[in-house]
């Protein structure tokens, strides 16, 4: 009997040891009822920005989520995975108040990712904006309503990296330079071309594309200088990368994917030339987006509904698997928020803002 | 006993035609990363061609679904219209496969067959779908 128990004993002491996810956090849900929302960003301010895809910014303050929204948003083409997508204030915001957004721009049988800048103006409801201004729209158009890719990123020079996907139909010319699709682009504030983009001198080659073989990228990050981007392989084929410029990623020549229906997307799983991910999950947990925090990369899912820690070393990148196990739904989007702590975007049409407060 | 042969038939009809497109869809794939610059020896051409067989666990389902309908309406179009017969199921073969796919990619705002995104592509699947017409019609064919 004493054995047993010595021996249970010494087996819980054992497992306890082997959980190296133990956190100690609490969740907090800031608000619930949003619908379709995509992305955050939290103002100076401590007010939080929120995409909703049918074509919305919600505020949320002190707490509360309010009844009206930012004024002066674009139109959107509202079908598919697109509508309005991502949000992200300028490095200088605190000086000029630039924020950036982006949707699907069009219609059904012409539509494309759009990049616009806009100045955010107190307003007596909240907040509106002025001064939109066409950044970036994505060339040619497509006539598919998925893959926009459309996180943006900036760089310590002020200029603006952003993600466009593939077009789903349109894989092969994320290989091709005269074209932005499977690309993640690079443009000035201003829309211009920095004359430092890879590109720029070669013939027939789009001036703002930075990289190119990307499928749909959802997570785009920029800490300390490095780039550090995830993308949704097809059925398995997830990638997380650390973006340079002028590199070429891969899709769909090299792909540790295949196809939904169950055939193969390319014969290689790497192809010389081209940079394989530091970061593979096979099978897919739909990668959705990512932010540094403390050190670490935390990645959110939509189909493994979780949330991973990455750590980041030299150049290789290691998965520490899933933390906050306790966050099990569909999550779309993860930022620090000005207090420090993580916070959390889940997904669909009554989407919530879960605050992770870790001891 | 005729209803075992025409079932017989049908499902034989569906395997080749759904081998058939699998065999197309990859080779079109293939095609189209050639045109982006890689190089695939036969080898490797080979190992995805008989990889993508796996397709069929999806396809074969589809393409029996749409020869139970073009069948049918060329049975029915036939009688009533007269005509060559084989001429009816092989435009029927054809035609379901094509048409269910350009459903499916209306209602989906995708192609679900890669191979299927070009012309040329949908082209050699109704051909595909049109062999499978011409079996089913060999294969019933009374005296």
């Amino acid at each position: 009997m004493l054995k047993a128990m010595l021996f249970f004993a010494a087996s819980m002491a054992l497992l306890a040891g082997y959980d190296a996810h133990a956190r100690d956090y609490k969740l907090h849900t800031v608000v619930s009822g949003l619908e379709a929302s995509w992305a955050m960003a939290f103002l100076p301010n401590q007010d939080i920005l929120v995409t909703e895809r049918a074509g919305k910014i919600r505020i949320v303050r002190d707490g509360k989520l309010l009844e009206t929204g930012v004024t002066g948003v674009p139109e959107v083409y509202y079908a598919g995975q697109g509508g309005l997508l991502d949000i992200m204030l300028d490095n200088d915001f605190a000086q000029n108040r630039l924020i950036y957004l982006s949707f699907s721009h069009g219609k059904r049988r012409a539509n494309a990712t759009r990049l616009v800048s806009a100045k955010l103006v107190s307003s007596a409801d909240g907040y509106e904006l002025q001064d939109l201004t066409v950044v970036f729209t994505a060339q040619p158009t497509k006539k598919t309503a998925h893959h926009y890719g459309a996180r943006i990123a900036q760089l310590d020079d002020g200029s603006l990296l952003m993600a466009v996907g593939d077009g789903f139909n349109y894989r092969e010319q994320a290989q091709t330079l005269d074209n932005h699709f499977g690309k993640i682009i690079r443009v000035n504030r201003d829309g211009s071309v920095p004359n430092s983009n890879p590109f720029v001198d070669t013939d027939n080659a789009l001036p703002e594309i930075y990289s190119l073989g990307h499928r749909n990228q959802q997570g785009l990050i920029v800490d300390e200088g490095v780039v550090y981007q995830n993308e949704h392989g097809p059925r398995g084929g997830d990638e997380v990368n650390i973006i340079e410029a002028g590199v070429n990623y891969g899709w769909p020549i090299a792909t540790f994917g295949i196809d939904y229906n169950g055939a193969k997307i390319s014969p290689f799983t790497s192809y010389q030339g081209m940079q394989s991910p530091l970061v593979d999950w096979t099978p897919s947990i739909a990668p959705s987006s990512m932010t540094m925090h403390k050190g670490k990369l935390y990645v959110t899912s939509l189909a493994e509904q979780s949330i991973r820690e990455l750590e980041v070393n030299d150049n290789s990148i290691i998965d520490n698997g899933v933390v906050f196990e306790s966050l099990s739904q569909r999550l779309r989007d993860v930022v620090t928020g000005t207090d420090g702590f993580l916070y959390v975007l889940t997904d669909g049409d009554d989407a919530s803002i879960i605050k992770i407060m870790e001891n | 006993m005729r209803f075992i042969k025409i079932l017989g038939a049908w499902l034989i009809a569906a395997i080749i035609s759904s081998v058939a497109v699998s065999l197309v869809s990859s080779q079109q794939v293939i095609q189209a990363l050639i045109e982006v610059g890689a190089n695939v020896d036969l080898q490797p051409r080979f190992a995805m061609t008989l990889t993508d067989l796996g397709m069929l666990q999806t396809l074969l389902p589809v393409m029996a679904a749409c020869f139970l309908v073009g069948f049918t309406v060329a049975a029915l179009s036939q009688s009533l219209l007269g005509g060559q017969r084989a001429a009816w199921y092989i435009a029927a073969g054809a035609s379901s496969i094509v048409c269910a796919l350009l459903l499916m990619s209306w209602f989906l705002n995708l192609m679900p067959i890669a191979g299927a995104r070009t012309f040329s592509g949908m082209l050699l699947i109704g051909l595909c779908g049109a062999l499978g017409g011409l079996i089913f019609e060999r294969m019933t064919k009374t005296a």
